[in-house]
């Protein structure tokens, strides 16, 4: 499927991906040596409260010779770098594994949630950002703008606390905590899983969709004042038709590029919302890693997900180019 | 207009009067510049109008439900949740203000060098701004934060520190598009200097852009400081309604008033500078509501 033309603009999305990457990999160096006390200390962060022995004999040595700290700045750096993009990011004292294995165990959890969480959203987006553009300033409309405006300023882990409050606590409908029932197995566990999933998703979608409508009802009011929708309307095509296959297909594009540049914004949603629910992602890692002060492991999701945020937006990118062929030759 | 520069007088396009009579036909913005001045003036008297001392413990009231004499109701420590809500009011515009304001201060500079001069010195601003518009600021805040401590000062400085790029990259926009106009040709063609033009000419027609943005970035930031405390990475030793939150979370089944009333503000005060945002730019930018 790939053309020429989205093949040379893929490469050249990697030429600035790579770079990008590479500046997180050097904020997270600049923080570490900036910290208070030396990087021995805080990558030690924790140690005492995960390791009731003390530091293992040959630990600091070792360290030392790993991160070459007796070495001037600038070889550290390439030594950390290094040492990242082989996929180390450090050791956590709580947990007493390398962060690696710690973030790769949460992460699945994370990304159920958050790409549930995004698909609802902007289905929800799509299907009323369409439906208020066909009457502007209509009584639709104006709910559709003004809940939106309302929804997009609220603080996403109390619309969870509200959530939970109502649906669960007062109507007893979903189960307030937790991924799944203990015990369940087979059918019975991805029915329960769905049940847990429902309140996060539901709280994560109705934010992100604040959001998307606003743009959907913006870019379709555009489109629609364009020449081709007036010659659809006068050769006799549907509403729908004209709705749904000449507008939104082209109001889609700038809907797209919004979407990567807002995907730092959902999983900070995501990470807030899975405090609410203590859904068992990265998100409730981070939460417990702050109260224990398991800095490595703070540091390794920042990475983690700097490297979501900057492969999706390369994703988007890609996926542009592929609706849209006049952004391949440019 | 030409013949202004001759006295040093600035060239503005937009006129005060013709503004705020736009602007007072929107009565969506009017309500959120009354609602946040309420909240300023709710900040500046917390001392004066609190029912109670917020920090007061009393553990012969703790949990109560609202009533007349705790409007709110109480905390799981027996603190009346309105008076710490006037005082929370404190944090969250403190630091609003003052995280905007860094922002401002650092990107209005940054951007309208990058966009007036261009060349190499643009190309290097606007590729440093890039890696800030695309990593996830909300956890760099939160690392810088977890490691420097959440004190009032780390926070607001680390949010406007991470937040100038967008107003630097909203200013050098401004400016390349204003460096073309007539106006500072006519200024530049009757020898004036580089950075008079700058500042007499071109800064007072771009500084609106800053400012309707800087409104939306204090609703961002309050959002961003109630996060962090919600996560437990703000000043133990302050009122903070995303703390109040946190302590809500454990006890909202049984004193769900806990949680209800924190997450109001945080969502007023926040709706309230958007829409005075929303308000300004129509106000400023009349040709864009026409579309």
């Amino acid at each position: 499927m790939l053309t020429i033309g989205l093949k040379k603009m893929v490469a050249s999305r990697l030429i600035v991906a790579f770079p990008l990457i590479l500046s997180t990999i050097i904020i997270n160096f600049t923080i570490v040596h900036l910290a208070p006390g030396s990087p021995v200390d805080y990558m030690l962060s924790g140690a005492i409260s995960g390791l009731p022995g003390g530091i293992p004999p040959g630990y600091l040595e070792a360290m030392k010779a790993k991160f070459g700290l007796d070495k001037p700045l600038h070889e550290q750096l390439v030594l950390y770098i290094v040492n990242v993009l082989k996929g180390d990011l450090g050791f956590s004292f709580v947990y007493n594994r390398p962060v690696i294995q710690v973030i790769t165990e949460a992460l699945p959890a994370t990304l159920l949630l958050t790409i549930s969480g995004f698909v609802v959203g902007v289905c929800l987006g799509l299907i009323t950002g369409v439906k208020s553009s066909e009457r502007p300033y209509s009584l639709t409309d104006n709910v559709v703008t003004t809940s939106s405006l309302w929804l997009w300023s609220v603080p996403i882990f109390w619309l969870g606390m509200m959530m939970l409050l109502l649906f669960s606590f007062q109507l007893n409908l979903f189960p307030a905590q937790g991924m799944s029932d203990p015990g369940v197995k087979g059918f019975e566990y991805y029915l329960s899983v769905a049940s847990h999933l429902f309140l996060p998703v539901a709280t994560l979608g109705v934010a992100q969709f604040a959001l998307y409508t606003r743009f959907t009802r913006a870019s379709m009011l555009e489109i629609l004042s364009k020449d081709y929708i007036t010659t659809a309307r006068s050769k006799g095509c549907s509403r729908r038709a004209i709705y749904y296959y000449h507008a939104l297909r082209n109001a889609l594009l700038p809907i797209v590029t919004v979407l990567g540049l807002r995907v730092p914004h959902l999983l900070m949603g995501s990470v807030l919302v899975e405090t609410v629910f203590a859904w068992p992602g990265l998100g409730r890692l981070l939460f417990e890693s702050i109260s224990r002060r398991d800095y490595p492991i703070i540091q390794g999701i920042f990475l983690i997900f700097s490297i979501i945020t900057i492969v999706a937006n390369l994703l988007m990118d890609v996926t542009y180019g592929y609706l849209d062929p006049r952004i391949r030759y440019k | 207009m030409s013949n202004n520069h001759s006295k040093g007088k600035k060239t503005v396009l937009v006129s005060t009067r013709k503004f705020w009579w736009r602007f007072k036909k929107n009565r969506a913005a009017v309500g959120g510049l009354l609602i946040t001045i309420a909240f300023a003036l709710m900040a500046l008297s917390a001392s004066v109008i609190s029912p109670f001392d917020p920090f007061n413990m009393n553990f012969l009231e703790v949990f109560h439900p609202p009533s007349p004499s705790h409007l709110m109701g109480t905390d799981r420590f027996g603190r009346d949740i309105l008076s710490r809500i006037f005082w929370g009011t404190r944090i969250s515009l403190l630091i609003g203000f003052a995280s905007a304001g860094i922002a401002t201060l650092v990107g209005v500079p940054v951007g309208s060098i990058s966009g007036y001069f261009g060349g190499r010195v643009d190309e290097v601003i606007m590729r440093g701004v890039d890696v800030f518009l695309v990593i996830p600021t909300f956890f760099l805040i939160l690392l810088i934060v977890s490691i420097f401590g959440g004190s009032v000062w780390n926070v607001m400085a680390v949010i406007g520190l991470t937040s100038w790029p967008s107003t630097a990259r909203l200013m050098r926009a401004e400016f390349l598009s204003f460096k073309e106009q007539d106006f500072v040709e006519a200024a530049r063609s009757v020898g004036v200097g580089e950075f008079r033009i700058i500042l007499r000419e071109i800064m007072p027609n771009a500084i609106f852009a800053a400012i309707v943005n800087a409104s939306m970035q204090v609703a961002g930031a309050i959002m961003t400081e109630s996060s962090l405390s919600f996560l437990g990475l703000g000043d133990p030793n302050s009122i903070s309604w995303g703390f109040m939150l946190r302590d809500a979370l454990e006890s909202s089944r049984i004193a769900p008033w806990n949680a209800i009333f924190p997450g109001l503000m945080i969502t007023l005060v926040v709706v309230s500078f958007n829409l005075l945002g929303d308000g300004l730019n129509d106000a400023l930018n009349p040709h864009l509501k026409e579309k």
